[in-house]
């Protein structure tokens, strides 16, 4: 358990987190018709930043992402007693693309681009932050997936405060993304309405800066949990089970009377609304207020789990629980209490769902001060025991201490080895080399484990994520390229997507979670996996550091432990 | 009607990586979903690039492929009565 220090929200509407409830309630929303922008033959809707007040947040010698970043955590800190310079000050960023819109398809023109660590590192070091910043690439749960892992490093000791900020913008990479995918709205998205056509896409950044409970006066975050539907790595399970079972985790044994509503992940789009309005009603929630904010800001990614929590607590505060946004007529089978008008409420819980490519979803608890719910103690276990050990170099594969004879080198080496040892999943041909890489060294850990899929886990380390099927995603549309972006290049540039492939391949139906540091760093790896580990209960999992910056040059170093 | 079947098998392993497969072991009528080739909803989304890049057909939605992506024969029965380009 930890307490809210401070938030903040910058949007298009809005620079603090109460400028954004103050015009939401206006009636005020981010979005603009973006047919043709940039020269993208699309129809779209998003929630963009004009040109005017991007140039006014800019900071100079940062990126677009890392600005907004920076502006967010500066406003946030200025309302608490929080140093960033303390050695036990840790900077959580959470992004699903981070600076891909300054990414080109050879790395050679690539200019001021900064991949994902290096860019969390020279922000965190401009604002003051002196430790190792952890960047959270968990799709659109990654804000939850941030915050939940800024919870257990305070709780476990190895920190005091956590600035935790999402972020992601609004780009031509991105929109090609959903453009192939055919999940965006021409117009205003409608969640859970009967006429949704699909999401919008946003930009922005949001911070929540984590602290001891006894710190925090206001909100405290009490309980979160996380899990994959293992179903299918760009549609949800649509029975809603995945994210049934992370709101049943969190509410069992709790008293929920003073439960006021819950934040939907809610995008607009037919599978997410119909899936999320079935968990809803199966975990006995018909009753409880749903709001969804993607009308007013778009879908943000990276950001939307910060910035909706911090929105709804904001309004929460005031006794207030904002509308759902574009909504009009019931849309969804599933029964749910959802309303175009602004309501009030005596009660003050929160409950933040959110749902994710990579077949991944996550919940979180938040209780105001004095109306504690009551703290889970720590699960703590024995010492994890490590049962299994992968590792691959483009010039061998060591598994359990032994070398496996496999044909070649490099790549090659690779599809020698799914053919030898995997060999059913057609899905392989079809992956970038990262995922190769990473879906081979899983499987085989996983291969025939016997174990319950919902004690499975996966937490996975990186430095490079998807740069290689970020950069072949570009070359589809752009260069003189007409705009035809193909959706199974564009489904590998999240590289938690490929957990998500392992999951859904293995069965594996607990936490999955995926982490880029600057490089890897052994210390740091021990505290996340152990934090994890006490907050997660007993828990077989996968862990350890995956790479792939070339196609030729790669590293898996996984261990397979458990818990139980 | 061979000629464009060909093609279309060549695109298809193309824009779907099927690495070291050739049009041959891709049976004119086999089912491209399901059993069969085993494609899924991804490639779905990939056909339908396929058809909107190369033949100038834009189908709404991959529920509206669902007739049209049975097999490689119907896909180029399809795209010869409706191809602009």
């Amino acid at each position: 358990m930890t307490g809210i220090l401070s938030t903040n929200i910058i949007s298009p509407v809005g620079l603090t987190t109460a400028d954004n409830f103050a015009a939401v309630r206006r009636g005020e929303h981010a979005m603009k018709d973006l047919s043709g922008w940039k020269g993208i033959p699309v129809r779209f809707c998003a929630g963009c930043f004009s040109d005017e007040q991007r140039e006014a947040l800019r900071v100079p010698g940062f990126s677009w992402l890392e600005s907004m970043v920076i502006r967010s955590v500066q406003e946030a800190l200025g309302h608490c007693d929080v140093d960033p310079a303390s050695p036990r000050t840790l900077f959580v960023l959470s992004s699903t693309l981070g600076n891909v819109d300054e990414l080109s398809p050879a790395p050679e023109t690539d200019g001021d681009f900064r991949n994902f660590g290096e860019s969390a590192r020279k922000v965190a070091r401009y604002l003051g932050i002196v430790t190792e910043p952890v960047v959270v690439c968990n799709a659109c749960v990654s804000g939850v997936t941030a915050q939940l892992l800024a919870d257990r490093l305070i709780s476990a000791g190895h920190y005091d405060h956590a600035i935790v900020c999402g972020a992601d913008t609004v780009s031509p990479f991105i929109v090609a993304v959903f453009h192939s995918f055919q999940s965006m709205s021409p117009t205003v998205c409608r969640p859970f309405d009967i006429e949704r056509l699909g999401l919008n896409l946003g930009e922005g950044a949001s911070t929540i800066i984590l602290g001891r409970a006894a710190e925090a006066d206001g909100w405290l975050l009490v309980d979160g949990l996380l899990d994959n539907d293992a179903y299918h790595v760009s549609a949800p399970d649509p029975t809603g089970d995945g994210v049934r079972r992370v709101i049943e985790g969190i509410l069992a044994g709790r008293d929920t009377s003073d439960l006021a509503t819950v934040s939907a992940h809610g995008t607009g789009t037919m599978f997410n609304d119909e899936m999320e309005s079935k968990a809803l009603a199966a975990a006995g929630l018909s009753n409880l207020p749903v709001s969804s904010y993607k009308a007013f800001f778009g879908h943000t990614m990276g950001a939307c789990g910060v910035l909706e929590t911090a929105l709804a607590l904001h309004a929460l505060e005031r006794g207030v629980i904002l509308p759902a946004g574009g909504f009009e007529e019931i849309g969804v089978s599933g029964r749910i209490d959802i309303s175009a008008a602004e309501r009030t409420t005596q009660k003050r819980t929160l409950l933040k769902i959110v749902s994710g490519f990579g077949s991944c979803n996550g919940a979180a608890l938040y209780v105001p001060k004095g109306r504690d719910a009551g703290e889970k103690p720590l699960k703590e276990g024995p010492a994890p025991k490590v049962l299994r050990r992968i590792r691959i170099s483009p010039e061998a594969v060591i598994l359990d201490g032994g070398k496996v004879p496999v044909e070649g080198t490099g790549q090659a080496m690779l599809t020698a080895l799914y053919k030898d040892r995997l060999g059913d999943n057609i899905r392989f041909f079809k992956m970038d080399p990262f995922s190769r890489l990473v879906y081979l060294a899983c499987g085989l850990l996983l291969k025939d484990n016997g174990l319950a899929p919902e004690s499975l886990g996966i937490l996975l380390f990186s430095r490079s994520g998807s740069i290689l099927a970020d950069r072949k995603h570009l070359g589809t549309f752009t260069g003189g390229a007409a705009f035809y972006p193909s959706p199974a290049v564009s489904i590998n540039t999240l590289p938690n997507v490929v957990v998500g492939e392992v999951a859904t391949r293995f069965r594996v139906k607990g936490e999955t979670t995926f982490l880029i540091l600057s490089e890897r760093d052994g210390t740091l790896m021990d505290r996340i996996i152990t934090s994890t580990l006490a907050a997660t209960g007993p828990v077989t999992m996968v862990t350890g550091w995956v790479d792939c910056g070339e196609p030729d040059a790669f590293e898996a170093d996984l261990q397979l432990i458990t818990t139980f | 009607m061979e000629e464009l079947i060909n093609t279309l098998k060549l695109q298809i392993i193309d824009a779907l990586n099927l690495e070291g497969m050739t049009p041959d072991e891709i049976g004119n009528d086999d089912p491209l979903f399901g059993e069969g080739l085993g494609l899924d909803s991804i490639d779905a989304l990939e056909l339908i690039v396929i058809l909107d890049k190369n033949y100038g057909i834009k189908l709404a939605s991959p529920a509206e492929g669902k007739t049209v992506f049975k097999s490689v024969a119907t896909i180029a029965d399809y795209v010869s009565k409706h191809r602009t380009k």
